[in-house]
């Protein structure tokens, strides 16, 4: 009874983790590669594992810009939003559930905001409008960043048969798309023009 | 188009040319002016749009400028980011007040409207032109009212909506804009579709607006009336009119001066040929030196020289040229001025006898001198009214008041018919006078001269010095064609008709031949005589007509006299004129198809002008087994050498020598010997004429072989001789 308990008990905590890893370049309807894209695979409801990543939860202001660009970070994570810049900022976001602002703060002050609700926030500062910044707050573990190539690795739950993805040319939301065949070909995901749909082409 | 009038031409013409070359020059300014005013106008316009142009683009930066600030405010993107509309509202009526603007309003990114019509939004797809546009700006129709609107994204930082901000551009402006032109424009922000409707009598120009919305086009307007453009040039049209109009009334005094001085005088000149023209008398003043006055010098010389001439010729057509005397129009003027005095007056044409030989002596102006001297010695007889020439040979008087049989004594009295000398300066001439007289009685159904002229004639004949004119013997010239036409008719309606003499011969004593004689009975004058109409038909070549149609009667009839047993040759006359006739006698042989029993008496055989023809004709009869005979022989002209030479084989002895034929007389003896000629020549010979007993026995013992004449027979029809030869005696006629 025990060792049957833990069969699925270990069942429980193995299944998402071993599916395997997926790797593919983001690349819009030109073919030019997308920097930026976020991926999402939605595993439903927390298994209460604690989700993590291995990168910081921080958004500073270096040179009048938000570094990184988009950060992901799970639910309920508090994120720094250190100003290394010799003048001050105001950051602000108007993004629902997660609206904050941090009034006027100087260099190396650092100001933290925890994000209590999954979605997407449009960070700025209200001193500078160009300032522009997204955090994602996923409920997952499983997700991906293309770098400045549009290159995406991620692993994949083994549950659910969709993913999520999102550019930054069109922030408000996320696009569902199927996951890929299965198979050793590579594959690019390719948004079409005005980044509303994309869908899997074989890769070169 | 023709004129009757010179100065009509004139004035017509200046007047058409005069308002040819004002209607160019009026063409010319109104279309210069017109262009000019357009040209003016245009540059106003361009003006206008340009100032209006400036004025868009102050008005778009300012309300550009103002939705910046109003987007940026971090307030006013508090509200938009988080929808809150009554927060927005109350910050757009804010923004309105201080700005003082008529549109303000925000399109939040899903869509919705605030402050504006969220039907508007809807149906104009506001949201995906905001979206398509960083900005947008331009004209924009809303709730009936233009305004010039713009856009602004509402960024927070992400864009969460539009902030549209608009100033109306309402009539207000543009009546604004019209009062800064320094023309009186208008000027109207416009549809297409209401642009392209007619400014026909106006200056327009359309200037396209930028569209807020981008699909529909927007213009500005202006027009501009032509009238208005034209009213200052208005005096410069009055005064052209005015100027023409005073032109046209000058010319019309140009073109009565112009009458006056040129025409009338040229009018008068017209009036003076046309009564020259009609012989009328005229009067002509020359009142100038100029060309029109020069012409009527000219045309009175003319006239002058008309008048001469036609004296002249008066004077030539009533005289005659060789001697000056009066002529025969000048003797029928004094006649007719006679007859119109209720006078007795005679004529006697005076015949000069001997005028060519004479004047072959002595030459033409020697006689004219001679006939002149008559004519004086004439016209010195008492009641002599005029003396004139009719003919180179006869001289004319007309006298007056003397009846004819005085007349007719005086002459006999006074010696003027005998020979009697006349005296010219170098020679004596003898001259004999006949007179032939006719009076007014005669003249009534005549010419009184011709009359005269007649009766000379007459007198000549008689061989009688002077002669009264014989109307009896004349008889009437006149009737000759007629008669010819009527004979003509009369020969298909049998009113000409054969009668056929009967010819004894000698030998045999027996009838066998008989000679066809052509009769006419006229149907209104009776019986005329033969050798009238005939010798009138020879005369007018009426003659073959006749003798064919004698020929064929007589083939008819023979045809008919021998089916009642009656066998007679018979003869038939030719005239001389048809021997010589080719084509005749190519008729007669074909239309007698080698009939025997026919043969032909030749008569006038003087009248053969063609001698060689005639020869040759005959030959050709006497080859086709026709006898020809020379008839009349012993009068006229026929003579000796005919004898010899025409291929007869009978000669008919005139009747002349045989009606009072004596024996030992020197008729017995001419006849005698011409038989014994026409024997030695192988003709036989008939004797015409003969009326007794005697006579036969007579020409009998002179061996004549034919014999006719009425002691024979007189000619009869050929029924008439059917019936006789019936009761004659069986032996005497031909079977």
């Amino acid at each position: 009874m025990l060792r049957a308990f833990a069969l699925i008990l270990l069942n429980l905590i193995a299944l998402p983790a071993v599916a395997g890893t997926l790797s593919f370049v983001v690349v819009d309807a030109t073919g030019q590669p997308i920097a930026d894209a976020v991926v999402l695979a939605p595993v439903g409801s927390s298994s209460g594992e604690p989700i993590r990543f291995d990168w910081k939860y921080e958004m500073s202001q270096q040179d009048r810009m938000f570094q990184p660009h988009v950060l992901i970070v799970p639910l309920g994570s508090t994120v720094g939003f250190p100003n290394h810049d010799r003048f001050r900022h105001h950051v602000y976001s108007f993004s629902k559930g997660n609206r904050f602002e941090i009034e006027l703060y100087g260099r190396d002050e650092s100001r933290t905001v925890q994000f209590s609700h999954p979605g997407i926030i449009a960070v700025g500062c209200n001193i500078h409008d160009d300032m522009l910044g997204y955090i994602h707050v996923v409920e997952t573990q499983y997700v991906g960043q293309s770098g400045v190539d549009g290159m995406v690795e991620m692993s994949l739950p083994g549950v659910g048969n969709t993913l999520q993805v999102w550019t930054p040319s069109v922030p408000q939301n996320y696009v569902s798309i199927p996951l890929p065949p299965t198979g050793d070909d590579p594959l690019k995901l390719v948004f079409e023009a005005g980044f509303k749909s994309a869908s899997w082409r074989p890769a070169g | 188009v023709t004129f009757s009038h010179l100065s009509t031409r004139l004035a017509v013409l200046f007047g058409t040319l005069f308002a040819a070359v004002l209607l160019a020059v009026s063409m010319v300014v109104f279309f210069s002016v017109r262009t000019g005013a357009h040209a003016q106008v245009n540059r106003e316009f361009a003006a206008t749009v340009d100032l209006y142009k400036k004025l868009w683009t102050v008005s778009e930066e300012q309300l550009s400028d103002n939705a910046q600030i109003a987007a940026k405010d971090f307030g006013f993107r508090s509200a938009v980011a988080t929808e809150d509309a009554p927060t927005i509202e109350s910050a757009l009526g804010n923004l309105s007040d201080r700005l003082d603007l008529k549109l303000a309003g925000v399109v939040l990114a899903n869509g919705t409207a605030v402050n504006l019509p969220q039907e508007f939004v809807r149906a104009t797809d506001l949201q995906n032109v905001l979206e398509a546009n960083e900005r947008s700006a331009g004209m924009l129709e809303l709730g009936g009212r233009q305004y010039l609107a713009v856009s602004e994204p509402v960024l927070a930082p992400n864009r969460v909506g539009w902030v549209i901000f608009g100033t109306e551009i309402g009539s207000g402006s543009l009546s604004e804009l019209e009062s800064l032109s320094t023309i009186d424009l208008h000027a109207q922000i416009a549809r297409p579709n209401a642009i392209s409707r007619s400014f026909g009598n106006s200056i327009t120009s359309a200037t396209p607006l930028d569209s807020f919305l981008g699909t529909a086009m927007y213009a500005l307007v202006l027009d501009y009336p032509m009238s208005k453009a034209l009213a200052p040039y208005r005096g410069m049209f009055a005064a052209i009119v005015l100027a023409g109009a005073g032109g046209l009334i000058l010319l019309g005094f140009g073109a009565s001066f112009v009458a006056r001085t040129v025409t009338s005088p040229i009018a008068a000149l017209d009036a003076a040929a046309e009564r020259l023209g009609s012989g009328e008398a005229f009067e002509l003043e020359v009142q100038s030196q100029d060309e029109v006055g020069r012409l009527a010098q000219g045309f009175l010389s003319m006239a002058e020289r008309i008048a001469v001439r036609e004296a002249d010729i008066l004077k030539l057509s009533i005289t005659d040229p060789e001697t000056e005397l009066p002529n025969r129009r000048a003797l029928m003027a004094r006649i007719n001025e006679l007859n119109g005095q209720d006078t007795d007056w005679c004529v006697a044409a005076f015949g000069i006898e001997r005028f060519e030989t004479i004047r072959d002596v002595i030459g033409q102006d020697a006689t004219n001198l001679v006939v002149t001297q008559i004519a004086k010695e004439l016209a010195n007889t008492e009641n002599a009214s005029i003396v004139g020439r009719l003919s180179s040979a006869v001289l004319c008087v007309v006298f007056k008041g003397i009846p004819l049989e005085s007349l007719e004594q005086r002459i006999r009295t006074l010696g003027l018919t005998r020979p009697h000398p006349v005296v010219l300066s170098r020679e004596t001439v003898d001259v004999q006078l006949t007179a032939g007289l006719s009076d007014s009685r005669t003249a009534t159904r005549m010419d009184a001269l011709d009359t005269a002229v007649a009766a000379l004639r007459q007198a000549r004949c008689a061989q009688l010095p002077i002669l009264v004119f014989d109307e009896v013997a004349f008889g009437d010239p006149s009737g000759t064609l007629s008669l010819m036409s009527d004979m003509i008719a009369g020969l298909s309606d049998d009113s000409i008709f054969v009668h056929y003499q009967p010819k004894l011969n000698c030998k045999s004593g027996r009838i066998e031949s008989a000679e066809a004689l052509v009769r006419w009975t006229h149907p209104r004058l009776g019986r005329i005589a033969p050798d009238r109409f005939i010798t009138i038909a020879e005369e007018t070549g009426h003659i073959r007509p006749l003798t064919e149609h004698v020929i064929r009667q007589v083939l008819q009839e023979q045809k008919l006299m021998a089916a009642s047993g009656l066998n007679l040759s018979i003869a038939v006359n030719l005239s001389g004129r048809l021997v010589g006739d080719d084509d005749f006698i190519e008729w007669l042989l074909c239309t007698l198809e080698h009939r025997s029993g026919l043969s032909f008496e030749i008569t006038e055989t003087a009248v053969i002008s063609d001698f060689a023809a005639a020869l040759r004709n005959l030959n050709r009869l006497r080859a086709a087994g026709y006898e020809t005979s020379i008839d009349d022989y012993g009068v006229g002209l026929s003579s000796l050498s005919y004898l010899k030479q025409i291929p007869a084989s009978e000669l008919k002895i005139d009747k002349h020598f045989i009606e009072n034929l004596e024996p030992n007389s020197a008729d017995a003896l001419l006849v005698k010997s011409t038989i014994d000629l026409a024997h030695r020549l192988g003709m036989k010979v008939t004797c015409e004429g003969v009326e007794d007993q005697m006579t036969l026995d007579l020409l009998r013992l002179m061996g004549a072989d034919f014999i006719q004449g009425f002691f024979i027979s007189k000619p009869m029809p050929s029924s008439e001789l059917v019936s006789i030869s019936g009761s004659a005696p069986k032996s005497l006629y031909a079977q």
